[in-house]
């Protein structure tokens, strides 16, 4: 068994207990299962609220042996001084010894009003891989910890105002945030100009160019009778908006008066209105309903043409 | 159209008389065609008729040469501020042996051969007046002397100047709306006519004008008749259903269709439109405009030529606006024609 008595090794004070740990453990066990031990501490004075302590403690164990990890000490309050802000094991292996580093972090949070003396409680691990548990017992600490104030200076302190928050730049996000709002707002209004806008514009704009769309439409193998009705009112609707009222059969020939561009195809017009005033006042079904309905769009598309041409 | 004539009534030989009654009008009162045309429409649809226009138009001669055509009993009263009821019912005297008696006024005199009653100047007659002849036109029937009298063939005509508004009583809503038609009768626009009317002496003497009248050109009896035969003869497609009742609807609320009329706020505008009974008049009077046009079916022009006539007088304005009815009335109904599509 190595007895080992390290040296010192930092600026800390250095301790080995090894000695007293054999004590408190049966020589024999301990001897097959712990090849050494050496706890570091710092210095035991000149401590205030709020500083770290910190106890470091070296086990080597003989394979199979290994620490019960679960036996380390839990985070939280310890005592009215100090609360436990860390504990871990560090492993390596290494020539069938496993070596633990086992770092205690304790933190002061309470300040004494006069030099006090505190001692951090002895500490308890188990190892675990040989027949038995093998306790290993890590000795109380005594430390001083200091007031941070003199008593008299204690009556007059008063709280200092809260510190004011630091300040973010924000100037270049205000400046994108705007940039982004006017980039989404000039989207928004090219997309109502190109699917609300410009339709209508086109449809009070070129009637016919609308009413073609329609009717194209409703250019289907299976187009019927209802299909050329909905085609002729589209395209009722088409002369009424070019003529700013509605035409009927009796004042067409006013409307190609007023519009002479349209007056190429006059005949076909006023066969177009005596044929759709047969259909929805006289109750009459195209006999054809695809050939008439093409007839239709034939005529619309020469209004079309006529609509964007200079009169 | 033929097979359904057959069992009713020979439209197309009415059409011809109907049209015959209307070229003896035309001969004797020039540059009225539009009027006596919606006149022939209100005897066809068995409607009465209010005759408005400024004074020496020829609304009398008018309705004196229609009553001609028409053969049956014809009368005539004046509208006065002090008529009364009674003076329609009846009248006293004295005979000739110095005894009291009661006589049949001129809406008994004729019983139930009564075809043609005019009444002028109706606008001067009191309320009282108005009441009896709303009961007459709704009912054809009067009660006096402890029984009904009944005019199934009575046709009532009334004339109102619009010159003199002073002493008037206005025909309440209710009465108006029994009339078929308002009809406005303006000075013929063509100034070759006019001259003629000043200068021809033929025109100078009504009663020797109303002599070139043929007389009794159709049976009063069996216009009741005719006006169902017509009725049920002449087609109305649903498009020209929905179209008519479009117009009739829009008389309520013009600012729908966008309408505007000048120097008029269009929201304070109009009180009530058409009535449902107007929109029943409004296609009862097409269905005839559409028969004495040789259609078999009613067609948008058919509604047009009698829309105003039918219509106007049932709209009715805030009073604010009542004494530019002639304008307004005639604007409104020409912009709802031009703003309601058909199909």
């Amino acid at each position: 068994m190595n007895k080992n008595v390290s040296p010192r090794s930092r600026g800390d004070t250095l301790c080995v207990w090894t000695a007293l740990v054999l004590c408190l453990t049966p020589a024999a066990i301990a001897a097959q299962s712990i090849s050494d031990i050496r706890i570091v501490t710092p210095r035991d004075f000149g401590y205030t609220i709020g500083d770290k302590i910190r106890h470091e403690m070296h086990l080597s164990l003989y394979e199979p042996h290994q620490l019960d990890t679960t036996t380390l000490p839990k985070t939280g309050r310890l005592n009215r001084w100090l609360e436990i802000a860390q504990a871990e094991a560090i492993v390596e292996h290494r020539d069938a010894i496993v070596f633990y580093r086992i770092i205690v972090d304790y933190q002061i949070f309470n300040a004494p009003p006069q030099l006090a003396s505190v001692t951090i409680p002895q500490l308890e691990f188990l190892t675990t891989g040989g027949a038995n548990p093998i306790p290993v017992f890590i000795p109380a600490w005594t430390f001083s910890i200091a007031p941070i104030t003199s008593p008299h200076a204690r009556q007059s302190l008063s709280l200092r105002p809260d510190r004011q928050p630091h300040a973010i730049p924000v100037i270049s996000r205000s400046i994108r945030l705007l940039i982004s709002a006017l980039l989404l707002t000039g989207l928004l209004m090219y997309l109502a100009y190109r699917h609300w806008l410009l339709p209508r514009l086109n449809r009070e704009r070129y009637p016919f160019s609308s009413a073609l769309a329609k009717l194209l439409k409703l250019q289907r193998p299976d187009s019927g009778p209802q299909n050329y009705r909905f085609g002729l009112k589209a395209f009722h609707a088409a002369v009424n908006a070019t003529a700013g009222h509605v035409v009927f059969a009796g004042n067409l020939h006013d409307f190609l008066l007023a519009n002479s561009k349209y007056a190429p195809i006059r005949a076909e017009l006023a066969a177009l209105y005596a044929r759709s005033q047969d259909i929805f006042f006289n109750d009459a079904e195209a006999a054809e309903p695809r050939a008439s309905l093409q007839e239709l769009v034939d005529i619309c598309r020469r209004c079309r043409t006529f609509e964007r041409s200079v009169a | 159209m033929t097979e359904n004539l057959s069992s009713d009534v020979q439209l197309a030989d009415w059409q011809a008389l109907a049209l015959a009654i209307e070229g003896a009008l035309k001969k004797v009162m020039v540059g009225q065609d539009k009027a006596i045309r919606l006149l022939c429409i209100a005897t066809f649809a068995r409607g009465h008729v209010i005759l408005e226009g400024n004074i020496g138009v020829g609304k009398t001669t008018l309705l004196r040469a229609l009553a001609r055509t028409l053969g049956g009993g014809y009368e005539r009263i004046e509208g006065t501020v002090d008529l009364m009821p009674s003076d329609l019912v009846y009248y006293t005297y004295v005979d000739a042996d110095g005894k009291p008696q009661v006589a049949p006024g001129p809406l008994l005199k004729h019983g139930e051969a009564l075809a043609t009653f005019f009444f002028n100047e109706v606008n001067r007659a009191r309320p009282q007046m108005h009441s009896l002849m709303l009961r007459v036109m709704a009912e054809r029937s009067v009660s006096a002397f402890n029984r009904e009298y009944r005019f199934p063939h009575l046709q009532v005509f009334a004339d109102r100047n619009r010159v003199e508004r002073e002493e008037t009583f206005e025909i309440p809503a209710a009465a108006r709306d029994r009339f078929l038609m308002e009809i406005e009768i303006e000075p013929p626009a063509d100034p070759g006519l006019l001259r003629d009317l000043m200068v021809d002496p033929r025109f100078h003497d009504t009663e020797q004008l109303l002599d070139e009248v043929a007389t009794a050109i159709v049976d009063y009896r069996e216009l009741n008749g005719v006006s169902v035969a017509i009725q049920r003869n002449i087609h109305t497609s649903d498009a020209i259903q929905q179209y008519a009742l479009n117009l009739c609807r829009a008389t309520s609320d013009p600012v729908a269709l966008g309408i505007r009329l000048p120097d008029t706020d269009m929201a304070r505008l109009i009180l009530a439109g058409v009535s449902p009974r107007g929109m029943s008049y409004l296609l009862r009077a097409a269905r005839v405009a559409a028969w004495l046009d040789g259609h078999e079916s009613v067609l948008p022009e058919d509604v047009h030529e009698v829309f105003l006539a039918v219509v106007a007088h049932r709209v009715f304005f805030r009073p604010a606006y009542e004494l530019r009815r002639g304008e307004l009335a005639k604007e409104l109904t020409e912009q709802i024609m031009q703003s309601i599509a058909t199909p």
